[in-house]
């Protein structure tokens, strides 16, 4: 376990510096956009002077990083608080928004999945692949735009907007204005879990222990709770969490459609005006959330896996 | 499908909203046509009605958003202000002036000395009485460069801080640096907002606006209650105001037709079309809101040559271009940027008619036998489309033109005043500032630098006379339609989609929203 410690600050390491190379790489002036087209030139120059922007580069990166151990993100140069500040509750609302999208996603891509590849090759089999293949091809403002069109305009169950999300303290305060966009994110991972168990339960179905239990009279729900999905999982859990991650990055374009006042919504607003230090900030949770549950994926397929349990390896070698 | 309206429809609706503005108040006439038909949004159905919460989802945002009415900037911002506090005065669509937190104000005859009225018996959301202290303070306050308010440029050059007193507590008075006859439309700015005596804080704003601000997340939401002590008797008419911010277009005109907003700002011509079809919204607009320019450095080859700019002006199919920038909503006018509906719009002026075989014989004449290469600089949007258009326009009279699409980031530090030949835009602004801030400032877009033009502006505004300033005006419109090497084919409006329950609700240039009025019928 202590080299996926390592690993992890490792890897946060390398995050922190490409994006800090990144966002000083993105042309624009940040004085420019945060004072306007009437700045006069004495004010610019006052304000990278304040943020530190009239210091050689490497002199920024070594405040950056400095800041960073010490747990700061630093100041938004458009507001001038700082950067936990600002991104704030956000955070919590994108992350509980990520993690319905993945519970509606695993709750349907498993057992879909499952069901289907336990019956490769009828009529249900390809009309699951055909779905999910059609799903997987439409983009997520598509996807998003749809449901506002028909759910929220159309069939008025929802909310057309998510950004009463704002108001409420809680996550479960809005519930409802969480749904729509949660569907919309569910849909971007539903496709690939799906075809992923599919694949998975036909090639554990035609192993030999499963035909044995067949044998043994083993059928229905048990057969494939008890001895095709604890062998079948282990890819599929590991493909969750990286789909999580991914999301959490992903929700600029589902954020936006939606109103939902999220991280997403903040980062293509900060990129717009050239936030550099809420723009690192969120780029750097991403990452961090990324680093953070692939670990913790690799060590559940550790737990899940009996070969691959460390006394076990140090036992065959 | 989405053909525009043939042009004799879009000039019915036209009419039905000058014919609408005739019979409001000067004020309520800001609010132009219906889309629907001839009704507008402060139609007659009888008296307010009190009561009801507005839903307006807004395109803006950003996080840097601040209550603070000194650094409104953008649409966010700025419709906060705009009902949370008071100016001394307000202007409407033509910068026509009504009384505000001023109830009268005056100058000496050279327009160097102002004087203005307060308002007795107004108290800020908090309860302190409004008085001239707070008035003086809040103008002050605006004249310091640390606070970097986009006012700043407006004022400063005709007012310094000890121009400002408040000799008595209802009167302020302002000597100014430099002659204004326009002194009090730019106090009309929103970033003049009264705030309190003292404030340097806006955790808790008080202003004496129609509205208090409850909540405010920036580049999300905020939530307005109603100020039962409003100055403005019986007003406001809604219990509330909740603005929430929708970047995505269709998600916000979305939410108008399933009625999860009340009201919607920027939308886009072609949307006017959509919210035509649909039960029960509408669309409000201000027709002039801004002006697309294509513009030249008068001062270097090959604009340099007066055949060349003339070529140019013959070479511009106005229509082809404005419908193509703002379909279903536009004007097209001469090459100025001052609308037919402005008092100080010269009556005779005339658009270059689109002629493209007298501008390929401009084109001839100026000794580009082979006919004339161009680059010119855009970014995505208005700009962009006014550029293409213009390509396509001036194709046949032998000028081929390179449309480059810059990117947004670095349009304003490597484009703008760097290319000899860009595409532009302007919101409207009063004609005093737009002719200063786009014509006689160094550098400009055009490098139109004209003595004689800059006399005409000076006198300008240091007369009070209106026929004088109307004349002198004139003179200097008909110049820039004449001799600068820019092409102004037309305006944009500004569109707002909204319920139509809704009434009263009042537009004003630089995307004002005033919501003091407004009511559910």
């Amino acid at each position: 376990m202590a080299w996926l410690a390592v690993r992890l600050v490792l890897s946060l390491l390398a995050i922190s510096v490409l994006v800090f190379l990144l966002t000083v790489a993105v042309p624009g002036d940040p004085a420019r956009a945060a004072l306007g087209k009437a700045a006069t030139p004495a004010q610019l120059k006052a304000f990278d002077v304040a943020h530190g922007l009239d210091a050689p580069l490497w002199e920024q990166f070594g405040r950056f990083l400095l800041h960073l151990v010490q747990g700061q993100l630093g100041t938004s140069y458009a507001s001038g608080q700082p950067v936990t500040a600002v991104i704030g509750d956000r955070f919590e609302r994108t992350f509980f928004l990520v993690l319905i999208a993945w519970v509606i996603a695993a709750l349907i891509s498993i057992p879909v999945g499952m069901w289907s590849g336990r019956r490769a090759g009828s009529v249900a089999d390809s009309a699951v692949s055909g779905t999910t293949l059609g799903l997987a091809a439409l983009p997520e403002f598509v996807i998003g735009l749809l449901l506002v069109f028909i759910v929220g305009v159309k069939l008025g169950w929802l909310p057309v907007n998510s950004t009463q999300a704002g108001y409420a303290t809680t996550p479960w305060g809005d519930f409802s204005s969480y749904v729509l966009p949660a569907i919309a994110i569910s849909f971007t991972i539903i496709p690939y879990i799906t075809r992923l168990s599919r694949a998975n339960a036909r090639e554990v179905d035609s192993e030999p222990y499963i035909r044995a239990a067949i044998l043994r009279g083993v059928h229905g729900p048990r057969l494939s709770f008890e001895h095709v999905l604890p062998n079948a999982a282990p890819p599929v859990l590991n493909a969750l969490a990286l789909q999580f991650a991914g999301s959490i990055g992903g929700v600029v374009v589902t954020e936006t459609v939606f109103g939902f006042p999220g991280i997403g919504q903040l980062l293509v607003q900060a990129v717009g005006s050239r936030d550099l230090p809420v723009v690192q900030a969120i780029t750097i949770i991403i990452g961090a959330v990324y680093v953070l549950v692939n670990t913790l994926a690799d060590a559940g397929v550790v737990a899940l896996t009996p070969r691959l349990r460390p006394t076990q390896q140090a036992a065959a070698t | 499908m989405n053909l525009p309206p043939s042009r004799r429809e879009f000039l019915g609706r036209a009419g039905a909203g000058l014919a609408a503005a005739a019979v409001a108040s000067p004020i309520l006439a800001a609010c132009g046509s219906s889309s629907k038909s001839s009704t507008s949004a402060t139609g007659s159905s009888g008296s307010p009605k009190r009561g009801g919460t507005l839903r307006f989802a807004v395109a803006g945002g950003a996080s840097a958003d601040t209550p603070d009415p000194a650094l409104a900037g953008d649409s966010f911002t700025l419709y906060m202000a705009a009902n949370l506090y008071d100016t001394l005065v307000r202007a409407d669509e033509n910068f026509g002036l009504e009384p505000a937190l001023a109830t009268s104000w005056s100058s000496t005859p050279d327009a160097k000395t102002w004087s203005f009225k307060i308002r007795s018996g107004v108290t800020f959301h908090g309860g302190a009485k409004l008085t001239s202290k707070d008035v003086a303070y809040t103008i002050t306050r605006i004249l310091d460069p640390k606070l970097a308010s986009p006012a700043l440029a407006n004022i400063s050059p005709f007012l310094k801080a000890s121009g400002i007193s408040a000799p008595d507590p209802s009167t302020v008075k302002f000597q100014l640096s430099a002659p204004n006859a326009f002194f009090p439309q730019i106090l009309a700015g929103l970033n003049f907002g009264i705030i309190p005596d003292g404030t340097t804080s806006f955790a808790k704003p008080a202003g004496t606006g129609p509205f208090s601000l409850q909540e405010f997340q920036a580049l999300a939401n905020a939530k307005f209650a109603r100020n039962a002590g409003y100055w403005r008797s019986g007003r406001p008419y809604l219990d509330g105001v909740n603005l929430v911010s929708i970047a995505e277009d269709s998600t916000r005109v979305q939410s108008l037709i399933g009625g999860s907003e009340d009201l919607v700002d920027n939308i886009t011509g072609a949307d006017v079309k959509l919210l035509a079809a649909q039960p029960g919204v509408q669309t409000l607009q201000i027709k002039a809101g801004g002006w697309v320019d294509l513009a030249a450095w008068g001062d270097t080859k090959p604009f340099n040559d007066p055949n060349v700019v003339l070529a140019l002006k013959y070479a511009a199919n106005r229509e082809q271009i404005m419908s193509l920038v703002a379909p279903n909503a536009y004007l097209t006018g001469p090459d100025i940027p001052v609308p037919p509906s402005d008092p100080f719009y010269p009556a005779g002026l005339k658009a270059y008619a689109y002629d493209p075989d007298h501008a390929k014989h401009l084109v001839q004449q100026a000794g580009y036998k082979d006919g004339l290469n161009l680059t010119l600089y855009a970014y995505e949007g208005d700009k962009l489309d006014a550029a293409l258009a213009f390509k396509q326009s001036a194709q046949p009279a032998g000028i081929n033109i390179k449309v480059v699409t810059w990117p947004h980031a670095t349009y304003w530090t490597q484009v703008w005043l760097k290319k000899p030949f860009v595409g532009d835009s302007w919101a409207r602004l009063h004609t005093s500032v737009i002719l200063q801030s786009a014509f006689a400032a160094q550098p400009n877009e055009f490098h139109w630098n004209d003595s004689s033009f800059n006399g005409l502006l000076t006198s300008a505004v240091a007369t009070t006379d209106t026929t004088k300033q109307k004349t002198l005006y004139g003179d200097a419109l008909a110049m820039i339609n004449e001799k600068t090497s820019g092409i102004i084919p037309g305006w944009e409006p500004q569109l707002y989609g909204a319920s139509t329950k809704l009434h009263g609700v009042e537009l004003a240039n630089g995307g004002q929203v005033f919501l003091d009025g407004a009511y559910f019928g």
